[in-house]
């Protein structure tokens, strides 16, 4: 598994806060659920956040993993990707970037989470609790 | 009723390997616990494998078969079980004092195992666990096998489509039958392998070196603070340790006392070592070479090609073959490693010396593993298995191991790729961790070479056999094993 010192710190404070809680990680969370409702099985999906860092890439994680194999999920981030760990594909450039991103991938539904949504395209669902999470058709 | 699905399931591959093992007369004959063991590994080994090689004909139906598999060996074992205890108890036989006596002791050995396990199950799966073994198991679960589509899915390459299934399948088998996955599963399977880790590396170096030492070296392996990192977290490292224990184990054994069956079964757990984690080959590799070197040198002292041992460790291996195949078919290559060739070695070979001090650094890591290597380092500087082909196996496989961690690094395409390295060395020094403490225990206990059962040897017939046949280990030994 690709992980950085920095995400297994990450990991580490996360899971520490979970034993003291005696808990398993709640993997399937209102987030994936909310997608869940609102995409299609067997519709691949892009997945936009604002940022590459742990909490986005846990994000990404736990979508994919919650949605496997139901859904194909594509990570997209608005920075270059160049590293052999750099899971995201860029989405420099906003609409047009992620249309070109979700026709490689054969994508209609593009779910962004915690981040802003282009002007120009237009929400089919939205859910908010600690990020606001949007569906939006293609 | 999670927790009763995943026992009866381990149960199930335990019964598989032992009916097999029975069927093809390839009982270990270490002890009736260590056998257990050893049936279990090669039990859950095959029947994922099983639903694999059926998943390449009908993704769907995998599991079922798997599932199907185990059950019918459970049912079959319970038949056998429960005819041997009404035989005993409706014409009891005279109970020896030594049972009675030895009943608590037994009985906090199991409180101390059911300790052992609600510590593995406060844990959480982890990253890896759910990330990279979890969710191969939601997907098998979801598809009821491996379907063809699991290796196109690119958008989860970074889970590594390419990583073996013996975990996810085995986890795959219990969110079937519960109806859907839930990651207290994952849990649940990870305190069968560490109660299993526990149990064979006890029997073994019972066997090698007393029940006083046993005793001794088993607290001093849950003491080791790498023990509970890695049996609280649904990773892959600790069955392999388990696979490598029981695979090193019995090839040394093989070495010790010449029996093909050992060096057979060794092969197999070896090769399904290597099912549960890629790593694995790096131990399968090392007894190859050994095997290899003893079946030349013996061929030239005979006279004559002694290739039955080499042929006999091989075969097994053949197991994987098929995904290794499906997964070179697929062209599936790890992105973290550039391709195995000369030009990058020589262009990076300035990291090796930095990664063996990395490596050196980590085996004195204190807070890690206690001074558990240093003790291993001790033992074998103090005394070398010279004249112990078992111990020099032994020796030999976890050096080869650890050595080629710097090798693995050093195709690392991270950059830095120390950050590779600090994210896993760990983890891998860890699963030959118990190896490495049977060769410290061997250079503490009598005869190095006695890493089988006394009883089996010429001239010690009859005193530790009826010792045993006399205490409730025996009767349950002569319950389960027949």
């Amino acid at each position: 598994m690709q992980t950085s010192v920095n995400q297994i710190d990450f990991l580490r404070t996360r899971l520490s806060a979970v034993t003291a809680t005696r808990t398993i990680t709640p993997v399937t969370t209102s987030d994936t659920e909310f997608v869940r409702r609102h995409v299609p099985s067997g519709e691949p999906i892009i997945y936009v956040t604002a940022d590459k860092g742990i909490p986005d890439l846990f994000s990404y994680y736990q979508m994919s993993y919650a949605l496997a194999p139901r859904n194909a999920v594509w990570w997209a981030v608005p920075a270059p990707a160049g590293k052999v760990a750099d899971w995201w594909q860029d989405a420099t450039g906003g609409t047009t970037a992620i249309r070109r991103l979700a026709s490689d991938d054969h994508a209609r539904y593009v779910v962004f989470a915690g981040t802003e949504i282009p002007a120009d395209l237009h929400p089919s669902a939205v859910w908010t609790m600690q990020a606001r999470f949007a569906v939006v058709e293609l | 009723m999670q927790a009763l699905v995943v026992v009866l399931i381990m149960l199930g591959m335990m019964a598989a390997g032992n009916l097999l093992l029975s069927a093809i007369r390839l009982r270990p004959k270490l002890s009736w616990g260590g056998d257990l063991v050893i049936a279990f590994l090669v039990g859950s080994g095959v029947t994922t494998l099983i639903g694999f090689w059926v998943s390449l004909a009908a993704a769907s139906a995998g599991l079922v078969v798997s599932l199907i598999a185990s059950a019918a060996a459970l049912l079959v074992a319970i038949c056998i079980l429960a005819r041997r205890l009404i035989r005993r108890f409706v014409w009891p036989h005279r109970i020896p004092l030594s049972t009675v006596v030895a009943t608590p002791l037994v009985l906090v050995a199991l409180f101390d195992v059911g300790l052992l396990v609600a510590v593995v199950l406060r844990g959480d799966p982890g990253w890896d666990g759910l990330f990279v073994w979890g969710i191969k198991a939601r997907y098998f679960a979801a598809i009821g096998g491996v379907p063809a589509s699991f290796f196109t899915d690119l958008s989860r390459e970074w889970s590594h489509l390419d990583y073996p299934f013996l975990i996810p399948m085995a986890e795959a088998m219990a969110y079937r039958v519960l109806g859907g996955p839930t990651e207290q599963v994952d849990m649940l399977i990870t305190a069968g392998f560490v109660v299993g880790l526990v149990v064979l590396f006890h029997e073994l170096i019972r066997n090698a070196a007393g029940p006083v030492l046993a005793v001794v070296f088993t607290l001093l392996l849950v003491t080791v603070p790498a023990f509970w990192t890695n049996a609280t977290r649904a990773y892959a490292d600790l069955p392999l340790a388990l696979f490598l224990l029981g695979g090193g184990g019995l090839v040394a054994s093989w070495f010790a006392r010449g029996r093909l069956t050992d060096l057979i079964l060794g092969g197999a757990i070896l090769a399904f070592g290597m099912w549960v984690k890629r790593d694995g080959i790096m131990v399968w590799a090392a007894a190859a070479t050994a095997v290899m070197v003893w079946t030349m040198t013996s061929s030239i002292r005979l006279h004559r090609i002694t290739w039955r041992p080499l042929v006999g460790y091989l075969v097994p291996a053949i197991a994987v073959v098929p995904w290794w195949a499906t997964v070179a078919g697929y062209h599936l290559a790890d992105p973290s490693y550039a391709p195995i060739g000369i030009p990058w070695l020589v262009h990076h070979a300035d990291r090796m010396p930095i990664l063996l001090h990395v490596l050196a650094d980590q085996l004195l890591l204190a807070s890690s593993w206690g001074f558990v290597w240093v003790l291993v380092a001790a033992a074998v500087v103090l005394r070398p298995p010279i004249r112990s082909a078992p111990r020099a196996f032994m020796l030999w496989a976890v050096v080869v191991h650890l050595l080629s961690l710097t090798m693995i690094y050093t195709f690392s395409t991270w950059d830095p790729y120390m950050n590779h390295v600090n994210s896993s060395i760990d983890r891998l020094v860890f699963q030959v961790l118990p190896l490495g403490l049977v060769i410290l225990t061997t250079a503490i206990g009598v005869d190095p070479s006695a890493a089988l059962p006394a009883a089996r040897r010429p001239g010690h017939e009859g005193l530790r056999t009826s010792a045993r046949a006399d205490s409730l280990a025996g009767l349950l030994r002569s319950l389960l094993s027949g």
